[in-house]
């Protein structure tokens, strides 16, 4: 019996590699040996990093909040427990982009904020006296 | 400028007349009208308005221009060593709205809460 390959499938799966891994560094876009691992490693990555990046986000949103409440003068802590109390949902993205794009308007919001604060820390003394 | 934060699928937008904005899919045909009735923010030049946290009476109307699917994205799962890999694609469907009108409520609301 002749003996049975499948050549013809197996040039295409790895001809389908290399093309994914076009650009690639060095021999990693050239044999797909290597190809094979960089691309399922690249995909994989891929998955994650889809996840981390909203984390990340978040994490600099927070940073330039910090930065923009300061130059209010109030820190970022006491800013978004100030938000939570006037009852002001919007999201750190947002607040983040107003800080940079509309200063007057997030200067408003920080005085909101401010005022709700000092209004909740008022009740509360009243309620310890 | 004037400007409202809307929002609609769990994500909070800063939309503008005449924006063309993708959000999450809702059930209508194009060329109908959408309607988003959680309005966080209503700013107008120097004139701020908040909810508590959503404004009650505003809304912001705007047009359907189509039905249509994000990129598409792979999810590769790998397990070394295990033998085990999942390719799954998927493309997020989404609706793309051009804002036409938006109204910040009434009146009264807007006193109160503006400083």
């Amino acid at each position: 019996m002749p003996r049975a390959t499948n050549a013809p499938a197996s040039r295409a799966r790895r001809k389908r590699v290399i093309k994914s891994a076009k650009g690639f560094r060095g021999r990693r876009s050239k044999l797909f040996r290597y190809a094979k691992d960089a691309t399922m490693k690249g995909k994989y990555w891929a998955y994650r990093d889809r996840k981390t990046r909203k984390r990340n986000f978040r994490y600099l949103w927070i940073q330039r909040l910090n930065a923009a409440a300061r130059a209010n003068g109030m820190t970022y802590s006491r800013f978004a427990e100030g938000l939570k109390a006037a009852g002001i949902g919007l999201d750190r993205k947002i607040l983040a982009d107003l800080a940079v794009t509309d200063e007057a308007t997030f200067k408003s919001i920080v005085d909101q904020a401010r005022s709700a604060l000092e209004g909740k820390s008022k009740s509360k003394a009243k309620k310890a006296a | 400028m004037s400007y409202a934060i809307i929002k609609t699928g769990g994500r909070q937008y800063r939309v503008a007349e005449g924006d063309t904005i993708d959000v999450d899919l809702l059930d209508l045909e194009a060329g109908k009208t959408a309607t988003f009735g959680d309005v966080l923010m209503h700013a107008d030049g120097d004139k701020l308005t908040h909810g508590d946290p959503l404004i009650s009476g505003a809304k912001v109307t705007a047009e359907v221009v189509e039905q249509r699917k994000d990129k598409k994205v792979i999810a590769f799962k790998y397990r070394r060593r295990k033998g085990y890999h999942r390719t799954v694609g998927h493309r997020r469907k989404l609706t793309r709205v051009k804002i036409k009108s938006i109204s910040a409520g009434s009146k009264k609301t807007a006193a109160k809460k503006e400083e």
